[in-house]
């Protein structure tokens, strides 16, 4: 496995859905390569780092428009 | 005015020629030399980041300006005069758009080996550390606002407000796969948006 493959399984590692087999390459890549480790990282913390940041404005701004309540509503029924 | 001029005349010789030479200017090689050229241009039709195809604005631009140069020369003299229309007009016309898509360019660019061409150095400090201060959280809502609406929309709904994939590709009418694609290519857009702030120095 490359960088450029590595890279393009950063999601489905990062939400445990790569399979097994893929996700033995993909740690095996890990620990060779540091330079993708330290991207890795700083994926997991761009993640962290809006979820946090914007925990905040959503506090202060208050509830979400009603049409996006709706539409989230709708989905999670379908679901 | 002298350089609009000649600028102009070539673009009407191009004209001219592209009528009788219509088809056959334009070898695909040229696109690839493009890559960023047409990052800045799917940038900004607002459709995110991707490689795959040339805006239809582009595309028609190309042959009118490399045209002359086919038609001027044959063989390998014609593709060399050609590249340097393609450069100049890169410089000309695309390179600030280049810039900004260099600045936003989500994945990192790969070396020839397939690794990273870029050495990623380590944030400061940890992350709930920067996030204690309102200053690190002010520039990452900026950053996510500094996102093309597509990948906001989905960091927004995935990330933050914490809808599962299915729900979120619900909400935006796309498939799931789609929508994981787009999650990824946001999130990875709004990491290197992130570093230059919270890292002390690029290697």
């Amino acid at each position: 496995m490359k960088c450029r493959e590595l890279a393009e399984f950063l999601n489905d590692y990062v939400s445990g859905e790569l399979p097994a087999e893929s996700r033995a390459h993909f740690e095996f890549h890990l620990s060779k390569c540091k330079n993708c480790h330290e991207y890795l990282v700083q994926y997991e913390m761009t993640i962290k780092a809006g979820k946090i940041a914007c925990d905040e404005m959503s506090d202060e701004m208050g509830p979400m428009p009603e049409e996006l309540v709706k539409a989230v509503l709708l989905a999670r029924i379908k679901t | 005015v002298r350089v609009a001029a000649v600028f102009g005349l070539y673009l009407v010789l191009a004209a001219v020629l592209i009528l009788h030479q219509r088809g056959r200017v334009v070898p695909d090689g040229f696109i690839d030399e493009l890559t960023y050229g047409r990052v800045a241009q799917n940038l900004a039709a607002g459709d995110g980041f991707t490689y795959q195809g040339l805006s239809p604005g582009y595309r028609s631009l190309l042959p009118y300006a490399i045209a002359p140069a086919w038609a001027l020369f044959s063989g390998s003299t014609a593709y060399h005069a050609a590249l340097v229309v393609n450069a100049a007009l890169m410089n000309l016309v695309v390179f600030p758009a280049y810039a900004i898509a260099r600045r936003v360019a989500p994945f990192g660019w790969f070396l020839d080996d397939g690794h990273h061409e870029e050495r990623f150095k380590s944030w400061d400090e940890p992350v709930d550390k920067l996030m204690e201060r309102a200053g690190n959280r002010e520039i990452v809502r900026k950053e996510i606002d500094a996102l093309p609406e597509g990948y906001r929309t989905v960091l927004v709904l995935r990330d933050i407000e914490g809808l599962d994939t299915e729900e979120t590709a619900k909400v935006l009418g796309l498939s799931v796969n789609a929508t994981k694609i787009r999650l990824h290519r946001a999130r990875q857009a709004l990491r290197t948006l992130l570093a230059p702030h919270f890292r002390s120095a690029v290697s």
